[in-house]
């Protein structure tokens, strides 16, 4: 849609729009908190943050200098929500079962999902198990994969050991290493069930900087108080957005009443 | 919408809801007899997609880099079991059996097989080796006559006795089962587990043999709950609830503030 610009009886209107957009705004922003705090206690889960910025005036944003008002030019043109922000620093190791490993550094396990691009998913969740065939496998039974070629890593019934580079040991020998991969974050789209997809085509090298240890799993990155913070300023501005609309609404109604009866 | 953070803190308390249910379980069994301790594993629903990545920007000529998606809350993916080793709690039955390392008694409950490491048994009014609790016979069935002494159990669960007035014992053998996934098993309470799918058939063998663990005799194995750990997991679950019900108020308010615009 083309905006024209505005004349002197949209004035009224124009901050009533941008309050109606900062309240809906917030509701996406308490959209996205609520989410965070509802996966606190989710395994190898990472915090999304809301961005928002300033939405340009109308002439300025569509690139014309169409005829405006100059006092709006200088108001602004309220808010936009920008794209979702996944905040990928280190959660807590915790301690756990025998097949728990987490990983501390940048690099994430590679399974087996036949519904993502190349047919492989990316998780920092490392809660993981045998299945009935003696293979690695996640919580939903998807193979872990090994580095060589993806393929999956056989346990059988033995002792496991894991070093810190990744190296599996049954009873003492040797049987795979696992893929920990770096894919570009910004590549990276969560999908639920803990896991990542890349987009196809992208690069996935492995993981240098990266150390996996055994008998612990990260828990969630999301910290309680910035979200809560977070939470109680969002409900704060949902209030300040919805005076400013019922004052906007006075104003009209002022106008309507008032100077139209004369 | 707001609905949707009403909705992800909803599925938030119920999942943390479900973990406190895990835990009030294994405190109540700190003190059961060979008791596993069970936990709840977390994952992130679904996410809503409001933009794909790599669209073009309106205002200037580049494409968005990461897109805008917004998470639906989360769910309990499942329970998992920590098989981990309980410690040894001396008894005074040479027929109270604790198993080192992997496996599990097989019990007949009359239908099927059931599993248990709740190696406390006694003699029936037949002579049957039963489990104290449950009352259950060991498989493969083991009698011994009233009149036997000394009953011993070797690590490699050989049961010997002797009959009065003779020098060479009488020798039975304890078998166990293992499972090449033993978290999978179905619990069946009771102490007793039921193979499943997950958990493979079982594969009865000699105890000290072929990965399958050894038989202590005189001792019972004590539950493996770490009362430290999952009193730190019951503060942790009950202020997580707490502040999804936060969440949850807040997106009730703003929904409130909304449906009160214009009065």
């Amino acid at each position: 849609m083309r905006w024209n610009g505005f004349s002197g009886e949209r004035g009224v209107n124009y901050g009533l729009w941008m309050s109606a957009a900062g309240l809906s705004t917030e509701i996406h922003r308490q959209d996205v908190i609520a989410n965070n705090l509802a996966n606190a206690e989710t395994t190898g889960f990472k915090v999304d943050q809301a961005f928002t910025r300033e939405r340009p005036v109308a002439p300025q944003g569509f690139g014309t200098m169409a005829p405006s008002i100059q006092m709006l030019e200088k108001l602004g043109g309220g808010v936009l929500v920008e794209d979702t922000f996944t905040d990928f620093k280190q959660g807590a190791l915790i301690d756990g079962n025998d097949l728990d490993l987490g990983l501390e550094g940048k690099g994430f396990f590679v399974v087996r999902d036949e519904t993502a691009p190349d047919g492989l998913a990316f998780t920092r969740d490392g809660r993981f198990s045998r299945n009935l065939d003696g293979h690695l496998v996640d919580g939903e039974g998807r193979r872990v994969m090994s580095d060589r070629g993806n393929r999956p890593i056989r346990l059988g019934t033995g002792q496991v050991e894991i070093s810190q580079d990744g190296r599996i040991n049954v009873d003492g020998e040797s049987v795979a290493k696992l893929r920990i991969a770096a894919p570009s974050e910004g590549a990276l789209r969560k999908v639920g069930g803990n896991l990542y997809h890349a987009a196809e085509g992208t690069a996935v090298p492995a993981a240098t900087d990266v150390s996996v240890a055994q008998r612990k799993y990260e828990s969630s990155n999301v910290d309680p108080i910035q979200s809560m913070n977070q939470l109680v300023q969002s409900g704060r501005s949902v209030q300040a957005a919805a005076r400013f609309i019922d004052f906007h609404d006075k104003m009209m109604e002022l106008a309507v009443t008032r100077i139209a009866v004369g | 919408m707001s609905y949707l953070a009403l909705n992800s803190s909803a599925t938030g308390m119920t999942a943390l809801n479900t973990q406190l249910d895990v835990i009030a379980n294994n405190i109540a069994n700190a003190d059961t007899t060979s008791f596993k301790s069970s936990r709840a594993d977390f994952q992130d629903l679904y996410y809503l997609e409001k933009k794909q990545p790599g669209v073009e920007n309106q205002i200037a000529d580049t494409r968005t880099p990461n897109g805008l998606y917004v998470g639906l809350g989360v769910e309990v993916a499942g329970t998992q079991l920590d098989m981990s080793q309980g410690s040894p709690i001396p008894n005074t039955s040479s027929t109270a059996l604790m198993i080192q390392g992997n496996g599990f008694f097989q019990v007949n409950t009359g239908d099927e097989f059931a599993y248990t490491r709740d190696g406390a048994f006694q003699k029936n009014s037949e002579g049957d080796l039963v489990s104290v609790s449950t009352g259950y016979r060991l498989e493969p069935a083991i009698n011994i006559p009233a009149e036997a002494e000394s009953i011993t159990v070797g690590p490699q669960g050989t049961l010997q006795y002797l009959l009065p007035g003779q020098t060479d014992p009488v020798e039975e053998q304890i078998e166990i089962a293992i499972f090449q996934n033993s978290s999978g098993l179905r619990q069946l309470g009771e102490n007793l587990y039921g193979e499943s799918i997950a958990s493979g058939p079982p594969i009865a063998g000699n105890p000290g043999e072929d990965g399958a663990g050894t038989i202590l005799a005189n001792h019972l194995e004590g539950s493996n709950v770490d009362p430290v750990t999952q009193l730190v997991d019951l503060i942790r679950t009950q202020r997580a609830f707490e502040m999804n019900s936060q969440a949850f108020n807040a997106a009730d308010e703003t929904l409130q503030t909304v449906v009160n615009l214009g009065r």
